[in-house]
Parts: structure tokens; C-alpha cells; sequence
């Protein structure tokens, strides 16, 4: 199937005056900046400062406590990586990854299964993740890591124009998660689409982002935005 | 230097598990007059040695009746059992919290609950007396027994779906069929599947009962024996329904596990 990549001028996620509390703390406020199509953000900061709190908000599925987000309006120009992965272990792996384009199709159309050139498609991207050979076992027989690839592979395949992953490498030995982080960074450097990732490693976010939203307790107002490539 | 731990009020220390255990034990004492019987020296073994003697040696010649009769328990426990699926899926459905709102959830349940007191061979009995002593009121005797139960085992199995996945798949764009199908169908198969086999042993246990109310099976050839005494036919019976429900339990068993465990392919 042919991909459109998303025109690279235009706003991605836009944030303007976000405040989000939880369970009665403040974890940041008065948020405002904007990603770019095609950009990298690297959201970083120590254990229990909102970083899952904002993806979920930026991704809708938490309500800010004020302020506004723009984003893409379809759900399926918005994909996912949770830290939970939320795939469906009785399913094969293979159509875990099929069901990242569920959104493309009317219900009628994926009751009796998936079309064959969509199968070849997602398969291809199991092989890029070097889990090709898992794709008939189902994701509950396979191990954490290859469940993130797994998770990973999904979203690849889904071809959103924002991607939002909340530590998508967590499970993964260095070399595979240089692998992931650099075919997310493909994804925004040659299909212009934009990618909000929480990281730990510092490295990776260096290596990799574009744009670094520090979360912590000690930042005025919890949260500050710094351009990678112009600070180093 | 420490001091003792501080002690535990009396209302702390009683659990609901210890307060269970006395309630039972009340219970207990209290329903000790049932073991009176009637107070008379009947000699209870020597009435067991002469029933039991009856018994054997089994008449056999009776076999292919038995057989018969046998398949036709299970053609009704059969019936029974997939009419039963596909009334409780839908019912179970609305009785879920997951699934459907609550006040759809409550009536359901009320409705489940209603059904789920009578026992079969009461919804037997009214069978019969709807549609004659033939094996089709052993059917619908056993459908509406097995509607009760398995709506609610079904409802369950809805409710332990773990709905962050069909919520995940939502947030890619899957719509509310696609998100039950991919997400929620994966999780409920091998419960339903499982609840259903299940099901069906029990039917074909219920149904050697069901025949003393004129609905069909082998539990006729039961009460014919019994009414005629012909106790060495009716060891024959029994031997056959302990073959019958033995073989089930082990291969049921078996069977249930391997669907929980098996692999699914890909769709």
C-alpha cells in the first residue's frame, strides 16, 4: 500500500497553557510549545514527574487539567506504544501488527481476516524487527521483549502521523533498542511523521531527538523544552 | 527499649473468615436433630445387604436398550448445550459491566438469577406438560437450566476481559466491532468455550436424571426398571451412566485445559 508522507511544514502537536494534576499534586504547568511534522520529542525526567500523565494527555486519553492540545482529529493519524503494550496475547503476533490498521477498513471488511497484501506488509515489518519467524505464535508464548517489538511493529504499521510511545525500548538489549530508536527516527526524518517518546537514556535522547521536554519537580513549573541540535 | 506490641480489639481480631467459621458451627449444632432418622433400630446394614444384593449380578441382555437410550441423553444434553451458547452469549453480554450499561446489566441479571433457581428437573416437569414425555421437553428443560447458569459463568468471563487492550485498540482507530472482535473475542473464546464443555458434561449428567419426569433419555429406562423392580436391569443402567460420566470428567478435563493452554493460530 502506498504511504503518503504527511506535509513537513505544518504543526504536529500543538500545546498551549497545559496544567495536569494528579491525585490532588501539580506535576507541571502553564505548558506551551509546538512539534513540527517530521520532529522528535524525547520527554524525559525522573520516576513519578507526569511523563506517562502528559503522553497520556497529548495522546486524549486523559483529560488536562487545563489548557489546550491540538493533534491530529482521526484516532488512527495517532498511534500508540504503551508502557503496558496492551496487545492481545491470545492473538498471533502477526495480527497484533495487522490490527495497528483496523482503522483503515470498515468492520465488514476485517471480520473474515485481513487482506493478503496487508499480511505481506506487516510481516515485513516483523522482519525489520527480527521477530519475523514469531509471526504465527501468539503474543503470550513469546518474551517481553519480542511482546515490545511486537508493540512497536503495530505502530510501525499503522503509519500514524504522530507516533507517542511511552518507553518503547524498556525491554530491549542496547543494540535492539538502537535499532527501534533509529527506525522511529527514520519514520520521522523520511515519512514525516512526528514521534513523542519517554526516554532514560540520555544517549539515545542526544542521538536521536529532535526537541527535549525535561519533566521535574526542581524546573519552573515543572517542565522545560530545550532544541537538541541547537544546544549542542 | 521496646514495649509489647499493642494488642488487637476483640472486633479487629474477628475476621470474616473467623466469624464464618462460627456461623458454621452454629449451624452445625443446630441441625443435628436431621441425623435422628426415625428413632427405631431398623437395621440399616441389613437393609443395605438386601437392596445392594439385588443389584448384581447385572442383567446385560438389556445392553443395547441401555445404549439407545444412552445416545439418546446425549443427543438431548447436546441440544441442549449449543441451543443454551447461543441464548447466554447475547444474555451475558448485557449482563456484563463491561460490555453493556447498568441498568441493562442489573435486569439481565435479575432475569439469570430467576432462571438459575429452578432446577432441571423442574424445568423439566413443566416441559413435558408443555410438549408431552418425548425427548424434545428434556431439550427445553435443560436449555433453560443451562441459559441460567452459563449466562452468568459467560457474564464473568466478560468481566475478567482485560479492556485496556480493546481501549488500546480503539486509540488506533479501531471501531467499536473491530475492538471487540481483535480485542475482546481473543480473551472470551477459551472461557466460553471451556464454560460450554463444562456444560455439557453436566447436561449429560442432568439428562439421566430428567427422564423420571417423562423428558426422554436414559433416566425412562431408570424409572421403568425402578417402577417394575427390576434392580439387576437397573445396575446395567447405572454401570453405563458410570462409564459414561467417568470417561467425560477425565476427557473433559483434559479437553478444558488444552483449550485454555492451546495456541491460537493466526485468523
Amino acid at each position: 500500500m502506498a504511504e503518503t508522507a504527511p506535509n513537513k511544514n505544518r504543526t504536529a502537536v500543538r500545546v498551549e497553557g497545559l496544567t495536569l494534576d494528579r491525585d490532588g499534586r501539580r506535576l507541571f504547568s502553564d505548558m506551551s510549545w509546538s512539534l513540527a511534522a517530521g520532529e522528535f520529542l524525547a520527554v524525559t525526567g525522573p520516576s513519578g514527574v507526569g511523563k506517562s500523565s502528559l503522553v497520556s494527555a497529548l495522546a486524549g486519553m486523559l483529560e488536562p487539567t487545563a489548557g489546550t492540545i491540538e493533534r491530529p482529529a482521526a484516532a488512527a493519524s495517532a498511534g500508540m506504544v504503551f508502557q503496558d503494550l496492551r496487545l492481545t496475547k491470545e492473538l498471533s503476533v502477526l495480527t497484533n501488527v495487522l490490527c495497528g490498521r483496523l482503522g483503515r477498513f470498515p468492520w465488514w471488511r476485517t471480520l473474515f481476516g485481513f487482506p493478503a497484501e496487508e499480511k505481506r506488509a506487516a510481516f515485513a515489518k516483523l522482519e525489520e524487527l527480527e521477530i519475523g519467524h514469531l509471526c504465527h505464535k501468539p503474543v503470550r508464548n513469546i518474551s517481553g521483549g519480542e511482546q515490545q517489538r511486537t508493540a512497536i511493529a503495530r505502530v510501525l504499521f499503522q503509519g500514524p502521523d504522530v507516533i507517542f510511545a511511552d518507553e518503547p525500548t524498556s525491554n530491549l538489549d542496547l543494540a535492539l533498542s538502537e535499532r527501534v530508536m533509529a527506525m522511529l527516527r527514520r519514520e520521522c526524518g523520511s515519512a514525516g511523521r512526528s514521534a513523542i517518546c519517554i526516554l532514560h537514556d540520555t544517549e539515545f535522547v542526544g542521538r536521536f531527538a529532535d526537541l527535549e521536554l525535561r519533566l521535574g519537580r526542581d524546573l519552573p513549573n515543572g517542565w522545560e523544552l530545550r532544541r537538541i541540535a541547537e544546544a549542542e | 527499649m521496646t514495649g509489647a506490641p499493642p494488642k488487637l480489639s476483640w472486633r479487629e481480631r474477628f475476621t470474616a473468615f473467623r466469624a464464618t467459621l462460627l456461623l458454621f458451627a452454629v449451624a452445625v449444632i443446630i441441625s443435628l436433630p436431621a441425623l435422628r432418622g426415625s428413632g427405631r433400630d431398623l437395621g440399616y446394614l441389613e437393609n443395605l445387604r438386601r437392596f445392594a444384593s439385588q443389584f448384581f449380578p447385572p442383567d446385560l441382555s438389556v445392553t443395547p436398550q441401555v445404549i439407545a437410550a444412552l445416545g439418546e441423553t446425549i443427543q438431548i444434553a447436546v441440544m441442549a448445550t449449543v441451543i443454551a451458547v447461543l441464548i447466554a452469549l447475547p444474555l451475558a453480554a448485557a449482563g456484563s459491566q463491561t460490555v453493556a450499561p447498568k441498568w441493562l446489566n442489573i435486569g439481565t441479571r435479575m432475569v439469570l438469577n430467576v432462571i438459575r433457581t429452578l432446577p432441571s428437573l423442574i424445568w423439566a416437569l413443566v416441559a413435558v406438560a408443555v410438549v408431552g414425555p418425548n425427548p424434545l421437553a428434556g431439550v427445553i428443560g435443560l436449555t433453560f437450566y443451562s441459559i441460567g447458569y452459563l449466562g452468568k459463568f459467560f457474564s464473568d468471563a466478560f468481566e475478567s476481559v482485560d479492556t485496556s487492550v480493546t481501549n488500546g485498540l480503539r486509540s488506533l482507530g479501531a471501531n467499536p466491532v473491530q475492538a471487540f472482535q481483535y480485542g475482546m473475542l481473543p480473551q472470551l473464546k477459551p472461557l466460553v468455550m471451556s464454560h460450554a464443555l463444562w456444560m455439557l458434561e453436566y447436561n449429560i449428567r442432568s439428562a439421566a436424571i430428567i427422564g423420571y419426569v417423562g423428558a426422554g433419555g436414559i433416566g425412562l429406562l431408570l424409572h421403568t426398571y425402578q417402577e417394575f423392580g427390576q434392580w439387576d436391569r437397573f445396575a446395567t443402567v447405572l454401570l453405563f451412566i458410570l462409564i459414561l460420566v467417568t470417561t467425560l470428567d477425565f476427557f473433559g478435563e483434559w479437553l478444558r485445559g488444552k483449550i485454555v493452554r492451546t495456541d491460537q493460530k493466526i485468523t
